[in-house]
């Protein structure tokens, strides 16, 4: 599976993006289908488009952050 | 609609290339995303150093004597925190999630694995025991390792920290005890050693691991040398 950062991806794009897998954003935070920031599922925190980790299937949205990554690779083995 | 200011409607061009070109490539994307050929990140290196850190062999040791899946976080963040300060990254935001997640027990898991204290411990023990008893071993020093385990700092009280360890080797009489430092709290570090080993029963021997700026004293208890 190929990684694709975000890095250089404009922010409208992002948002585009979240909308077309049914997500939001406020231009800050990641939505949910409520309008409610959606939560990081390891470490409950909202996350920003700015620092985001999206994966396929049934399209999980992380924060982009160490604990949070490990706890996926936990979770779900070495898929990526 | 288009303006008479030419720079006016360059920049509205331009932001337009940039919507048009992203939303083709979005669509391509999204597909992809929907055929499961990808995953977005912002920055792959979280990513690279999660994948390189689990590969490691001290990641796999342990893995395979403890089957604790939050262990195996907290190693892993214990590794990330070591390759952060290696890189001369900032460790502060990292270490408050880990304090958040796991409280401070999960902190100082983290810190024990970050100091390489995990593979020095191993060194200490390796000798002594049988495979089912190193990983009996090993998983009980990381069920408690608040009973078995001190970091000392350059601004910690001496008199209260020799009390604090004396207090926990009498209540738990471990098999090894560890207290270790890093950098200028090396030299009160050794203070609170002695003072220790003057402190409790002669059950107990001293064992000095050095290396650059880390120190650490493994505290053996006597019944456990061979």
């Amino acid at each position: 599976m190929e990684l694709l950062s975000l890095k250089d991806m404009p922010r409208e794009a992002k948002i585009l993006l979240l909308r077309e897998l049914g997500y939001d954003s406020d231009e800050i935070f990641v939505l949910d289908k409520n309008g409610e920031k959606h939560l990081d599922k390891y470490i409950d925190i909202p996350i920003r488009i700015d620092n985001m980790f999206i994966y396929p299937g049934s399209t999980i949205i992380l924060d982009n952050n160490h604990l949070s990554i490990s706890s996926f690779f936990e979770e779900y083995g070495d898929v990526i | 609609m288009s303006s008479d200011d030419p720079i006016e409607s360059a920049t509205q061009g331009a932001t337009k290339a940039i919507l048009d070109y992203s939303f083709d490539r979005l669509k391509q994307l999204i597909k992809r995303f929907g055929d499961r050929n990808i995953a977005f990140i912002e920055d792959p290196e979280t990513i690279g150093i999660a994948k390189d850190l689990r590969n490691k062999g001290e990641f796999v040791f342990f893995k395979e004597n403890v089957e604790d899946k939050e262990l195996h976080i907290l190693f892993q963040m214990g590794l990330t925190l070591r390759e952060l300060e290696i890189k001369g990254k900032v460790l502060n935001q990292l270490k408050e999630k880990i304090r958040d997640k796991y409280g401070a027990k999960g902190l100082h898991i983290a810190h024990f694995v970050q100091n390489g204290l995990f593979s020095k411990y191993l060194g200490n023990i390796l000798e002594k025991l049988s495979r089912f008893e190193l990983k009996s071993e090993i998983q009980e020093l990381f069920a408690h390792i608040e009973n078995k385990v001190i970091f000392i700092k350059q601004k910690d009280d001496i008199k209260q920290k020799v009390n604090e360890i004396i207090t926990k080797i009498n209540a738990h009489s471990p098999e090894t005890f560890i207290i270790s430092s890093v950098g200028s709290a090396t030299k009160i570090c050794e203070v609170i050693k002695t003072k220790v080993i003057q402190g409790i029963s002669s059950n107990y021997t001293c064992e000095l691991n050095e290396s650059k700026d880390k120190v650490i004293y493994f505290l053996n208890r006597k019944d456990n040398i061979l």
